[in-house]
């Protein structure tokens, strides 16, 4: 779900080749931004979720970063801007306890040539304790604003690699330089079962071995140095391995260790490591964990639940028509057509063989076996609270566009919405060791607030301010409504589109898939130099035949802003996409006939 | 849908224990003990687990589930000393030595091969590592207790602890071919196990000079090399794959060298050759029943090589290496008495006792005994006659196969997203081989389909 290359990668390139003077113009601007006119807000008339389970009526006073006051009535300060928040609810900013937000997508990894793939070394081998994610995180990253805008406010961000990328950081989602939004930098010893790429470790049964050997080799380093320290007289210097002692602090148990357990058999063998060596698990992303729940009650392992899940099962289609809006002799036909249908059925079954038979049924069974398994991995979070397991949730193998979605099945499937907040908020917070900053709307801690229309895991409801740190970030209200919108835009723009952008020397190819979800409009475009691998668009509105949508296009750092406008006429669209400073070129697209 | 509540019962019910154990009676059969011969109209008797006696007209306590085995064949549960189901990886195949990787750290208790092995009276198998190496990894003896949850509930507590060896073509295809490395030839084999133990020693000794304080600067540990002392110390059973006579004794030789008794030869199928060498040492052979010329290494082989090395006093059984052949062993084991004559008592003894003592277990399993597991299986005809039908596989008293009462469909973990629809499609990439988890390039462009086929 991670490695997904930009697609528009081609069209960059060549902005860049083209206008490769224009870059640093580009950043000197960027920091010239004007400031806010006012670090003070005074957030009236909304219902304040305070904590999970808890509610009041009133103000939330926001100064400086931090929440000044929270009451029913408060007096606006001379410097406050004020917002009437007209009922709307406002909770405590979300905290992903286990990200990847603000990483550079890694490049396809090549393989690595290694004379001797038994004896790799540690970086090819992802064995690198020693380093600090603190070091990869680039607060200008889309993922950061994606996320922020999903109501983060602060996420525990893990480098990304194999067995041991290193140590995780917990960052503030705010604007602002890398070391402005630290709030803890090794927070934690990140760790996974994944293997090396055809070197040791090359299977899980590797990974097993060789963190046995780090954290013995750790172990021994340990004791050897404070025996050193006691008195070095006859002993030599421990000679310096930076995995090694990277991981003393694991030892030790002053780290404690997210390690990734997707499923039953993967938190059983994480939670066997631990049983055998000590360190401090927390069982992090866990998708599938209720067969091993009496085994993580038992050990009282701080567990992380995974925000991804299994698609959805298919709704059965209707196939039947509304038969009180028909008339007698549509009745009549309908019957009439159902009648032949059955009867062709029965027909058709009665040719069947025996063994078809006995497949056609047992493809029935199994169909129903995998739905009863999608509802088992929805009830999760549901089965772990009547257990009286404490979870917070992970997002680091969730698209942030699904979060809300996958709550609701959550929800849908038992889970309280106390119990979600929680696992977003207080829960998190307290995973991380943040409780005193965070987790709740209190005087004193980060005025980091979400703010929504309806209550959140309500229908349809939208956030509406995100504050991070006390920046306020307001998301554009659509401006139609929606469903008005979707039915129309539907038709006039469901479908595949080919595009070709007129780019100076070159035309840039691709698909534009265009899909009603939920009232909306859902862009995805790909090129076609990297078929397959489709980009989000943000920002779609479409009024009078006419579409337009944002795009981020990122690589290398380098951030590429995409503003598409086209008029469509039935199957034709034409138009325009600038591409950031660098101009606008022209595009058309055509519809695939389905 | 009532059997799908159950088995998702089973899925959720995670208080079931490896400790879990049965008592059952089995009423009126011909009991084949083994090793006290074959009784007729006789009764067992499993209390909490354990044979508690054998006998006539034998009668349990209240709530005890009694089976009806008249006209049927009651024998031990058929133990496979070599196998790779159950297990989520096989081989670590990154380097000649790797005796710190241990294949019970990757036990899958979900996999539907453990209940197919179950239909075919197998109750204990012998998950090993793979081929690839000269030294693998260390292996897990699995109880296939179909239906627990948890992969420590599939193990066989207590079990002693074995290690995969192999000699010839495999890993002197996967490293010399492969990556130019030692081992390319036989005589390359030796030195790897040579220079292993002979480093093995070295860290003892490092070891052993840091703990004394005789040496100024700390050893790096090494699950490796911790693993090849406890080997020379006696505590692991070594299982070697291999085929022909001179590497055997080769092997036979270097282990003499550093003081190493217990082996078992896997496939071994130029044992008839070395069969009084082999029964010197005291080392057993674990053979397919005639199954060979699926490499050049295996062309010297012969079906009555079980019975020549039972008849020169080799501990000697028949192995599956499949998941499929793990489904009949009984008739792997019948084929001896075509091919050598074997008694009925010999030729179960290959697929019985016999595996139990390579693997270390035969005072636990392997016979029906007093005091033993209750690991039964019950046949509708002789377990060596060709109609014979397995009815039911019990484990520590547990009825754990039932071809009478069990759905079809006894899947445990259903993938939400699965895209096949039939139990074919299932099968793909799961073969559970010898060579399995080895990249394909190393085969030098092996087809897939054919290197399947490496054992």
């Amino acid at each position: 779900m991670t490695n997904k290359r930009y697609a528009l990668q081609g069209l960059l390139m060549i902005a860049i080749t083209l206008f490769s003077g224009w870059t640093t113009t580009l950043q000197a601007q960027n920091s010239n931004e004007p400031k806010e006119v006012t670090s003070t807000y005074l957030l009236q008339n909304a219902h304040i979720i305070t904590r999970p389970g808890q509610s009041s009526f009133g103000s939330v006073l926001v100064k400086d970063g931090l929440i000044e006051q929270v009451g029913t009535t408060i007096l606006a300060p001379y410097d406050a801007q004020v917002i009437d928040m007209d009922s709307m609810y406002i909770y405590a900013g979300f905290i992903d306890a286990l990200s990847n937000v603000g990483l550079k997508k890694k490049d396809k990894e090549k393989r690595p040539e290694v004379k001797d793939p038994g004896n790799p070394p540690n970086h090819v081998a992802g064995i690198t304790p020693e380093h600090s994610v603190y070091d990869d995180f680039a607060p200008s990253e889309g993922s950061v604003k994606k996320l922020r805008e999903q109501g983060y406010g602060i996420a525990h961000v893990v480098p990304q690699g194999r067995m041991l990328p290193g140590m995780g950081a917990i960052f503030s989602l705010g604007e602002g330089e890398r070391a402005e939004l630290v709030i803890q930098k090794e927070a934690s010893m990140f760790s996974q079962l994944k293997s090396a790429n055809r070197v040791a470790p090359g299977t899980t049964i590797g990974v097993m071995a060789k963190y046995r050997d780090i954290y013995r080799n750790a172990e021994a380093t340990h004791k050897y140095n404070n025996k050193y320290h006691m008195n070095p007289a006859g002993m030599r210097r421990a000679q310096p391995e930076p995995a090694i002692e990277a991981f003393v602090p694991v030892v030790n148990k002053q780290l404690p260790v997210y390690f990734i357990a997707n499923n039953a058999l993967d938190v059983s063998r994480v939670i066997a490591l631990q049983k055998e060596l000590g360190f401090k698990l927390v069982l992090s992303d866990v998708e599938q964990g209720w067969p091993m729940a009496s085994k993580i009650a038992a050990g009282r392992y701080p567990i992380l639940l995974s925000m991804d899940l299994p698609d959805a099962a298919k709704k059965e289609k209707k196939e039947k028509q509304d038969e009180s809006k028909m008339t007698e002799e549509e009745k009549v036909k309908s019957a009439e057509k159902t009648a032949k249908k059955e009867a062709k059925k029965k027909k058709e079954e009665a040719k069947l063989s025996t063994l078809e038979k006995a497949n056609k049924a047992a493809k029935i069974e199994r169909e129903e076996r995998k739905n009863k398994s999608i509802k088992d991995y929805e009830a999760q979070a549901a089965m772990m609270e009547k257990k009286g397991i404490k979870f917070a949730f992970s997002g680091i193998s969730t698209k942030p566009g699904d979060i809300r979605k996958n709550l609701k099945r959550m929800i849908d499937a038992g889970l309280s919405e106390d119990v979600a907040l929680a696992a977003l908020t207080t829960h998190a917070a307290e995973q991380l060791g943040i409780s005193k900053i965070a987790g709740t709307i209190e005087k004193g801690k980060l005025a980091n607030l979400v703010i929504t229309d309806k209550p959140y895991f309500e229908d349809k409801s939208a956030i509406r301010y995100v504050f991070v740190d006390g920046q306020m970030n307001e998301m554009k209200k659509k401006e139609a409504k929606k469903g008005e919108v979707a039915d129309g835009a539907a038709k006039a723009l469901a479908g595949e589109w080919k595009y070709s952008i007129e780019i100076p020397g070159q035309t840039q190819t691709g698909i534009i898939k265009i899909t009603p979800e939920d009232g909306d409009l859902l862009v995805e475009v790909a090129s076609s130099d990297s078929p397959g691998e489709f980009d989000e668009g943000t920002n779609v509105n479409f009024q009078n035949d006419n579409l337009t949508f944002e795009m981020s296009v990122d690589n290398d750092g380098f951030q590429l802003e995409l503003t598409w406008n086209l008029d469509i006429n039935k199957n034709t669209m034409t138009g325009m996409v600038k591409a950031g400073n660098f101009g606008s070129f022209p595009m058309e697209a055509t519809r695939n006939p389905e | 849908m009532k059997y799908i509540n159950i088995i998702m019962g089973l899925f959720l019910a995670v208080t079931i224990s490896a400790q879990e154990t049965g008592s059952i009676l089995i009423k009126n059969g011909t009991v084949i003990t083994i090793t006290d011969g074959v009784k007729e109209n006789t009764d067992v008797l499993i209390q909490n687990g354990k044979i508690k006696q054998i006998g006539e007209n034998l009668s349990a306590g209240n709530g005890v589930t009694t089976v009806d085995a008249t006209g049927q064949y009651v024998m031990p549960g058929i133990v496979d000393a070599h196998s790779h189901i159950g297990i989520s990886v096989v081989n670590e195949a990154t380097n000649p030595v790797t005796a710190e990787v241990f294949t019970g750290d990757c036990v899958n208790p979900y996999d539907i091969g453990i209940y197919r092995a179950l239909a075919g009276g197998t109750t204990i198998s012998h998950a090993m590592h793979g081929s690839a190496n000269a030294i693998g990894g260390q292996c897990e003896t699995l109880k296939h207790r179909y239906g627990v949850i948890d992969p420590e509930d599939m193990k066989m507590q207590g079990a002693p602890r074995t290690i995969k060896f192999a000699l010839g073509e495999n890993p002197m295809r996967v490293h010399g071919e492969g990556r130019n490395i030692t081992p390319r030839t036989r005589m390359g084999m030796e030195q790897v196990f040579r220079k292993a133990f002979a480093d093995a020693l070295v860290y003892k000794k490092d070891w052993a000079d840091y703990n004394a304080g005789k040496l100024k600067e700390l050893p790096e540990y090494s699950l490796r090399m911790e693993t090849l002392v406890d080997i020379m110390n006696g505590e692991i059973i070594i299982h070697c794959h291999s085929y022909r006579a001179d590497e055997i004794l080769m092997l036979m030789n270097v282990l003499e060298d550093y003081g190493v008794s217990k082996i078992c030869f896997q496939h071994v199928n130029e044992g008839f050759k070395v069969a009084p060498e082999l029964a010197a040492f005291g080392a057993g052979a674990s053979v397919f029943s005639d199954w060979w010329a699926y490499k050049f290494e295996v062309y010297y082989s012969t079906a009555y090589n079980a019975a020549i090395l039972t008849k020169n006093g080799v501990v000697t059984s028949i192995n599956s290496d499949d998941a499929g052949l793990i489904r009949h062993l009984y008739h792997e084991a019948a084929k001896t008495q075509k091919y050598g004559g074997l008694t009925d008592n010999e030729a179960l003894r290959l697929i019985t006792i016999n595996p139990a003592k390579q693997l270390g277990i035969d005072k636990r399993v392997g016979s029906l005994e007093v005091g033993k597991d209750g690991d039964v299986a019950i046949f509708s005809h002789h377990p060596l006659s060709i109609y014979a039908i397995n009815q039911k596989t019990i484990i520590d008293g547990v009825v754990r196969f039932d071809i009478n009462t069990q759905p079809n469909d006894m899947r445990i973990d259903i993938d939400p997203e699965e895209s096949s629809t039939s139990f074919m499609e299932d099968m793909e990439g799961h073969e559970d081989k010898c060579m399995q988890d080895v990249y394909s390039e190393l085969f030098l462009g092996e087809s897939q389909s054919h290197h399947n086929h490496q054992h």
